[in-house]
């Protein structure tokens, strides 16, 4: 029996869609335990900043660089903010970045990579030449030349990440399109009578994102780093506006001080490596789906 | 030569898959023996069983013996041995069964040194001798091909002659046809019944076909649902089937001879095999079913056994006591797997039946 | 419409049909010279009929196929469907044409949208069409499942949940959602088990019956094209050698290819395997890129051999000719067709297939 022929077995057998997604996305290690909880956690903290943290702006300059205390509970920065408070509304900047480089730079460069993979032929080795120019410089790089250009807000900030990592997903679709576009259920629906704008849409891109969908869940967390990047290289969010890589920078300037360097910092260790951890689910399901 | 006993296959899913269930049977030297089922009958799973071919997740256990060792007990490196050696496989893919990237006179005279210690020189002459003798012309030069300049019959001739290299004992052929040609098929045919001939190998001749084992066996075992449900004389299996199942198979081929107004179907589908099935698998499809099939396995069994058991209700443990439960082997009579089997038409020869 | 109401017998008509694709990664026609997958071949499909198409594994079947679906481009030639050449209409046209022909395809496996439900994938024609609103395709496609023997509860699930033959059916559905004219089935059940098949052939069958379709049946199983065909085409190498009443080409074949195919088809017959002798032809098909000069099949001619290797089957092409038999007509491609039927290896190969019901191989095969 030919693995191919088990799989079609496993697949008779296999219980409805829905809960087996369901049931294939629940974490099963340790690590994968941890990263889940890591991450529910410190989201909905993220979310509830209102309500369980200072404003983050105001400024307790005599208790400034002051350490934990009933009042800072992980102490204050060198203008006397509140350390946990500014962990807490960095941390939505954070994962600002993160969710939208995903959705900006995912929904360009699968549109992209999905039409120069379909059309095929001239049009598609223009295309992929673009990628390739983009590809040759290093990403952040180029991140940070646009970000540098266009200024330091969080949407541009967005933009300039984005830019960078399309021509990523684009090549990545590219590829998955060129397999998927000659299984046979694709020359059936043009064989009915499907344009090509209906097929590529309703037929080769479903069947396209198995590896992506691994893919995009990790970057999440990269695309933060990206955004604490820039703005430890003073080319992210600006100034008042807290930002983990940012603070990092101020507290560099205050060596003696470790908490002040160290919330932001594991702040951000924890948050990327527990979704890289929760990541791992998402591979094996997309492994595991029937259907893919 | 080689005694198979009990050999159980599961593979581990979600749900777990029983591909062969208890299979026994005994192969002499020399003998050619089919293996006939449908995809899922536990065909493959069970030969590929045999040498622990099989992925991780599958489950093997019973006895394989060849030549007084027990397969499944023998550590990796002495199965390397016996894969080479006593045991050739022809898989059914001759495109993936060659490695793309090495030269065919590469593959071969690695298979060489490996199995017969032959040096470089040495080999490489052999390997040019063996393609000759597996009939693919030019072999001197052809020897420096890479797989894919060879054509799919060519390929599988390859294929062959690097099972057949070391002169294994036995040699397993799974499916070696089914992705080739009608007119190369033939040939490649003839090739194995030759090659086999020549060395007394023994054959163990796997395919979904019926028409493939006709011509180059003198044995069948016909597998349903993971089991032996009928062997005999490759004969027999064509003028005297015994088994519901393969009297229905016979049927549903369309015939090559004459026009039929319709063709005749086995209604339903092979059983799930994830789920134990109570009585005999074929019970739900059978046209012959008796009220035991639903309850009973049948063993394998000789025709006027079963039929007394059937007349009698004699439960399995008294079959075993009365004419033994039987394991097909080269000596063996006509068995069956069925408390009910149809009566032989005669003398009407052919599939006609 | 036309206010003359004359139905023709022809539904498609093939035209020398050529069909080259560049060899070789990358070159184009012009630099890296051309796989002749199809290389002028002309047929006719009659309105009702099936037409088998068979050969070996590029001879150009399956491109035919998919030429006359027009999922590629044919190079030269043209493709008439009920009168109308489908290279010149427009995309509209072609819209509406290929509502009246579909595929089915080998693969039940791969021809069917894993990500979506059974529903979904039968209504697909009606919704690319736009073909009445949600609940009457939702009846439409109830009714379908019915018409292929599935259950009405198969349209909730997700194509994974059944077998092979079960898939086939699903696609035979969605194919027949159109009520197409034209069903095109390339190999429908070579990728079924063997006790599957009889149940899928019989459906198409009941369904040519009940909808008065139209099949081109390709396959390569010589018994099976014997069973549901009326007429059968062989080709070899891009061209029809033998194209004729599938009765008369089982029964006094007279193409040398023809008569090798045969030879080799398995009989599941001990006796007869054990007495034949087959026709072995020699070396492998040759590239499609550079096939032989004359007749296409001289370099693998048995018949040639013993006919002493005659000039003409190396230097002249034989064109399809006309061939009278028992009034029914069809064509041949061969030099010599009448040596074949004189040639011991073709009696030879009818008597084994008919096993030993024939009494004496010299009395005129039996019908």
């Amino acid at each position: 029996m030919t693995a191919g022929r088990l799989r079609r077995l496993e697949e008779a057998v296999a219980p409805t869609r829905f809960a087996t997604t369901m049931e294939s996305l629940r974490p099963r290690t340790f690590l994968e335990f941890y990263g889940v909880g890591v991450i529910v956690v410190m989201v909905t903290a993220i979310a509830a900043a209102p309500l369980i943290a200072p404003d983050p702006f105001a400024q307790d300059l005599p208790s400034a660089l002051a350490g934990s205390s009933a009042d800072h509970w992980l102490g204050t920065d060198n203008l006397g903010r509140d350390l946990w408070s500014r962990i807490l509304y960095g941390g939505r900047v954070s994962v600002v970045i993160g969710v939208f480089v995903l959705l900006t730079a995912g929904a360009v460069g699968v549109l992209y990579g999905a039409v120069s993979g379909y059309a095929g032929g001239m049009v598609d080795a223009v295309m992929m030449r673009i990628v390739d120019i983009f590809l040759s410089f290093p990403s952040i790089m180029l991140a940070l030349l646009i970000s540098a250009a266009l200024g330091p807000t969080i949407r541009n900030v967005i933009i300039a990440i984005a830019a960078a990592w399309w021509p990523v997903y684009a090549r990545l679709i590219r590829g998955q399109v060129i397999v998927v576009k000659e299984r046979e259920f694709v020359t059936a629906s043009r064989a009915l009578g499907a344009g090509p704008m209906r097929n590529l849409l309703w037929t080769v891109l479903p069947n396209s994102f198995g590896v992506m969908k691994t893919i995009f869940v990790l970057d999440i967390g990269y695309a933060i780093l990206a955004g604490s990047t820039l703005g430890f290289l003073g080319l992210g969010v600006s100034a008042p506006t807290p930002e983990w890589g940012y603070m990092i920078r101020e507290a560099l300037q205050y060596p003696t001080h470790w908490w002040f360097i160290l919330s932001p910092g594991l702040a951000l260790l924890l948050f990327v490596s527990a979704i890289n951890f929760a990541g791992g689910i998402v591979t094996r399901s997309v492994h595991e789906d029937p259907g893919r | 030569m080689l005694s198979v006993r009990d050999l159980d296959v599961t593979f581990r899913a979600r749900a777990p898959v029983l591909a062969v269930r208890g299979v026994s049977y005994d192969l002499a030297a020399g003998e050619h023996v089919g293996l006939v089922g449908e995809s899922g009958s536990g065909k493959s799973a069970g030969a590929l069983a045999l040498v622990r071919l099989l992925p991780d997740y599958a489950d093997v256990s019973g006895r394989v013996m060849l030549d007084g060792a027990d397969l499944l007990r023998l550590n990796e490196r002495e199965l390397r041995a016996v894969r080479g050696d006593q045991v050739g496989i022809v898989y059914q893919d001759p495109f993936s069964s060659l490695n793309p990237v090495l030269t065919i006179g590469k593959q071969l005279t690695e298979v060489l040194s490996k199995h017969k210690g032959l040096g470089a020189r040495a080999a490489r002459r052999e390997a040019a001798r063996l393609l000759e003798t597996v009939g693919v012309p030019n072999a001197e030069e052809r020897i420096s091909d890479y797989p894919h300049q060879f054509s799919g019959g060519m390929r599988q001739r390859a294929v062959i002659a690097m099972a057949v290299a070391p002169r294994p004992a036995l040699l397993i052929a799974d499916e070696p046809t089914t992705a080739l040609d009608v007119t190369v098929q033939a040939q490649i045919l003839e090739l194995l019944q030759e090659l086999t001939s020549e060395h007394e190998t023994t054959m163990l001749l796997i395919t979904h076909d019926l028409g493939v084992v006709a011509g180059v066996t003198q044995r069948v075992m016909v597998m349903y649902a993971g089991r032996i449900v009928e062997s005999s004389s490759t004969e027999d299996v064509f003028t005297r089937a015994s088994h519901p199942y393969t009297v229905a198979l016979h049927r549903s081929l369309p015939r090559i001879d004459v026009r039929q107004e319709r063709l005749v179907t086995i209604e339903g589908q092979p059983p799930d095999p994830t789920q134990l099935v109570r009585g005999c698998p074929f019970a739900p499809r059978c046209p012959s079913r008796i009220d035991r099939c639903a309850d009973e396995d049948p063993p394998l069994m000789t025709i006027p056994t079963a039929r007394r058991a059937a007349a009698r209700g004699w439960d399995m443990a008294s079959i075993r006591e009365e004419d033994g439960e039987q394991v097909p082997g080269p000596a063996s009579p006509h068995l069956t797997a069925c408390w009910n089997p149809p009566d032989p038409a005669g003398d009407e020869p052919g599939p006609a039946r | 419409m036309s206010t003359e109401q004359v139905v023709s017998p022809v539904l498609v008509e093939v035209q020398d049909l050529r069909v080259w694709f560049p060899a070789g990664r990358g070159s184009s026609t012009k630099t890296g010279g051309s796989i002749k997958a199809v290389d002028g071949i002309t047929f006719t499909v009659q309105r009702g009929e099936t037409l088998g198409l068979v050969g070996e594994s590029g001879c150009g079947k399956t491109t035919t196929a998919r030429a006359v679906l027009k999922l590629l481009d044919p190079t030269e030639g043209r493709i008439l469907f009920d009168g109308v050449d489908l290279s010149t209409v427009s995309r509209r046209e072609l819209r509406l044409m290929r509502r009246r022909m579909q595929p089915v395809f080998q693969d039940p496996f791969s021809s069917l949208n894993p990500k979506r439900t059974v529903a979904r994938i039968i209504a697909e024609p009606l919704v690319i069409h736009r073909q009445g609103t949600a609940s009457e395709r939702r009846e439409r496609v109830g009714e379908l499942l019915d018409t292929v023997g599935l259950p009405p509860d198969a349209a909730g699930r997700y194509p994974h949940a059944f077998s092979g033959g079960q898939r086939q059916r699903i696609a035979i559905a969605r194919a027949m959602a159109l009520r197409p004219d034209l069903i095109i089935a390339d190999e429908p059940v070579s990728a079924l088990d063997v006790s599957i098949r009889a149940q899928i052939l019989n459906l198409l069958s009941d369904l040519q019956q009940e909808f008065h379709l139209t099949y081109l049946v390709i396959a390569h199983d010589l018994a099976l094209v014997r069973q549901v065909t009326d007429r059968v085409a062989v080709m070899y190498l891009g061209k029809i050698v033998e194209l004729r009443p599938t009765e008369d080409l089982y029964r006094r074949p007279l193409h040398p290819y023809t008569v090798a195919l045969l030879s080799s088809a398995p009989i599941p017959d001990t006796e007869a395997e054990a007495t034949r002798r087959r026709i072995v032809l020699e070396g492998d098909v040759p590239s499609p890129a550079d096939p032989p000069t004359g007749c296409r099949f001289n370099t693998r001619c048995w018949l040639r051999r013993k006919l002493g290797d005659p000039e003409i089957c190396t230097t002249q092409a034989p064109p399809l000719a006309q061939v009278q038999d028992h009034g029914a007509s069809g064509v041949v491609a061969c030099h010599f067709p009448e040596a074949v039927e004189d040639s011991p290896e073709r009696r030879e190969t009818l008597v084994a297939l008919t096993g030993s019901r024939v009494s004496s191989p010299d009395q005129e095969l039996p019908d």
